[in-house]
């Protein structure tokens, strides 16, 4: 067999790969777990693409054609295709590994803002929509808004470094996609943590405190808000959960 | 050095020995449980995260290149280009104002842009510029740092600045030299006068069959690339996974080491630019904030991942000294801020 058709052939079967691993994406609705939708054209643009691309390398083949010539390295593109069918077929936690990833942002840092647009009589719920805008507000605020009742659910969160009673009440946060990850929440001490496991979704209210927090990675010991929890109840999980910042 | 039939056939059977080897090993490592250790899972999903991830902006990087080298013609790049070269590294800094692409995306174009004649310091500028002065990195920086309008001011001033300290750098350095000391397969002779290495027949065919050239042009474009790109996503995954977290603290309290670790670790996470400005506020009140501003600064304009696309247009020399010369701009930057900020 030439050298080109070969090639051809070679070239064929990774971009039929990749045109199938975005298809399988985009059917078995992981979408959304590894994408934000703001990126889903891009994405429909990307599988277009591909598809034409195949077209085209069968009309190479046909033609015998071929515009570039391949070496051994070629061969790293399926690299990537393995690991999503071994995440698969294994059924990683793909969810949780990213969150073990992200750790390192589980609370939030304070921001130098020291302005809040909230009424004085105003409580914190907090909902998907508004979840980022209100997290940067108490953020910024902490002070001005300690004592506010506050609303709010989120999955169960622990550094191996916490005590039995100490959680964070987590979202992910989703810039862009999967591998951007960022979990942040808020902190709270809760008595009986052990009806929560790890991971389970939970709706707490309670009262915004501010809590002088040891960071033991870092070392260093720095104000952050928690909840004081009056009540905690198990929800049942959304789908993905994450938080959009735009 | 011609090789003779026998040595073709013997290196023709060491390569088949080299695919098997790998693949026997992966074999008895699947069959071992290895992919059950907690490592290897977060390397292979970061791995697969990040080439998804970038996998469309490469495409439509090629695709963009494939226009260029279809509809631009050397003329109009030149006409398009100012005769004063500091006029044209300025202008050249503010692209990413209306081509938003992100920093693995900005490298075909470049690549496509350097074969239709554009003055290597007006690339350069706009290549290092593109990922860090453009909107979408200004909303998220405001995003993620709400009420600190210093530091989204800092990072667009400071990310103009240094491309177009970069652009004029590479213009002193490399204005009279041959585009083959710092480009690989530069096209040098007219008869080869396209990057596409079509033939000259194809390319009277070029009006029938602009689309068929078209894609021609990403398929080769993806593929070149592409590769280069995985090979940088592995990396910067591996060392995601492998870097401790107690590392990153080590160097909080001094302020010069602060500055110099945290633009490695922008280099070594490779994070998108879309999403790096919240990971950097996970360090605002530990890191000081001029060390904040180094990684916001750096990681665009250089990190692991592009730097080995780079390795597949540019000689590994103007690699070393542009990635030099922006980490030094960028250290002094830093610098300039604390002592100002009276950090130092």
């Amino acid at each position: 067999m030439k050298k080109t058709v070969v090639f051809n052939i070679i070239q064929l079967l990774i971009i039929f790969s990749y045109l199938i691993w975005n298809s399988c994406l985009l059917v078995s609705d992981n979408l959304q777990l590894l994408f934000h939708p703001r990126n889903y054209p891009f994405f429909l643009a990307a599988l277009f693409f591909l598809l034409m691309m195949f077209y085209r390398q069968i009309c190479n083949i046909i033609s015998g054609k071929n515009n570039y010539r391949i070496n051994i390295s070629v061969l790293i593109f399926l690299l990537p295709v393995l690991a999503y069918a071994a995440s698969v077929t294994r059924k990683w936690d793909i969810q949780g590994i990213i969150r073990s990833q992200n750790s390192i942002v589980s609370v939030p840092v304070p921001l130098k803002k020291d302005t809040s647009d909230l009424a004085a009589d105003e409580n914190l719920v907090l909902t998907d929509d508004n979840y980022f805008n209100l997290y940067n507000e108490i953020s910024g605020n902490l002070d001005k808004l300690t004592g506010k009742k506050i609303e709010v659910s989120g999955y169960v969160f622990r550094e191996e470094h916490y005590d039995k009673t100490e959680i964070v009440i987590a979202r992910d946060l989703m810039w862009c996609c999967a591998a951007d990850v960022a979990v942040i929440g808020f902190y709270c001490n809760i008595e009986q943590t052990e009806k929560f496991s790890e991971n389970s979704w939970i709706q707490v209210e309670g009262y915004l405190e501010k809590h002088l927090y040891h960071n033991n990675d870092s070392d260093k010991d720095y104000y952050i808000p928690s909840i004081k929890v009056e009540s905690a109840e198990t929800i049942d999980p959304p789908e993905y959960g994450y938080i959009y910042p735009f | 050095m011609e090789f003779t039939a026998i040595e073709k056939k013997i290196n023709n059977l060491c390569r088949i020995i080299l695919i098997i080897i790998p693949v026997y090993y992966l074999f008895l490592f699947v069959r071992s449980g290895i992919l059950d250790n907690t490592k290897i899972q977060e390397l292979s999903v970061l791995f697969f995260l990040m080439v998804f991830e970038g996998l469309p902006f490469i495409l439509i990087g090629s695709v963009v290149a494939a226009i260029i080298n279809l509809f631009f013609s050397e003329d109009l790049i030149l006409k398009i280009v100012s005769r004063n070269n500091y006029v044209n590294i300025i202008a050249a800094s503010f692209a990413g104002m209306f081509f938003p692409l992100c920093e693995c995306g900005i490298v075909p174009v470049i690549k496509k842009l350097l074969d239709k004649k554009m003055p290597l310091h007006m690339a350069v500028t706009i290549m290092v510029s593109v990922p860090i002065v453009n909107p979408i990195v200004i909303l998220t920086t405001y995003l993620a740092f709400p009420g600190r309008v210093d530091i989204i001011l800092i990072r667009l001033f400071a990310g103009i600045i240094i491309s177009v300290s970069a652009g004029i750098l590479v213009y002193y350095k490399y204005s009279r030299k041959e585009k083959n000391s710092y480009l690989i397969n530069a096209c040098i002779s007219p008869e080869k006068n396209c990057s596409c290495h079509l033939s000259h027949q194809q390319k009277e065919r070029i009006i029938t069959h602009d689309i068929f050239i078209c894609i021609d042009h990403v398929i080769k474009e993806f593929f070149h690339m592409g590769r280069y790109y995985i090979a940088g996503s592995f990396l910067a995954a591996f060392f995601r996974t492998c870097l401790p977290k107690t590392v990153i603290y080590t160097f909080a309290d001094n302020n010069l080491l602060s500055i110099l670790f945290m633009m490695i670790l922008a280099f070594v996470l490779s994070v998108c630019s879309e999403s790096d400005a919240f990971i950097a506020r996970k360090f605002l009140g530990i890191f000081p904030d001029s060390s904040i501003i180094g990684f916001l600064v750096f990681g665009p304009m250089c990190d692991l991942k592009n730097t080995i696309m780079l390795l597949g247009v540019f000689k590994k020399g103007f690699v070393v000294f542009l990635i030099s010369a922006v980490f030094t701009l960028c250290f002094l930057n830093s610098i300039i801020i604390s002592m100002i900020a009276g950090q130092g």
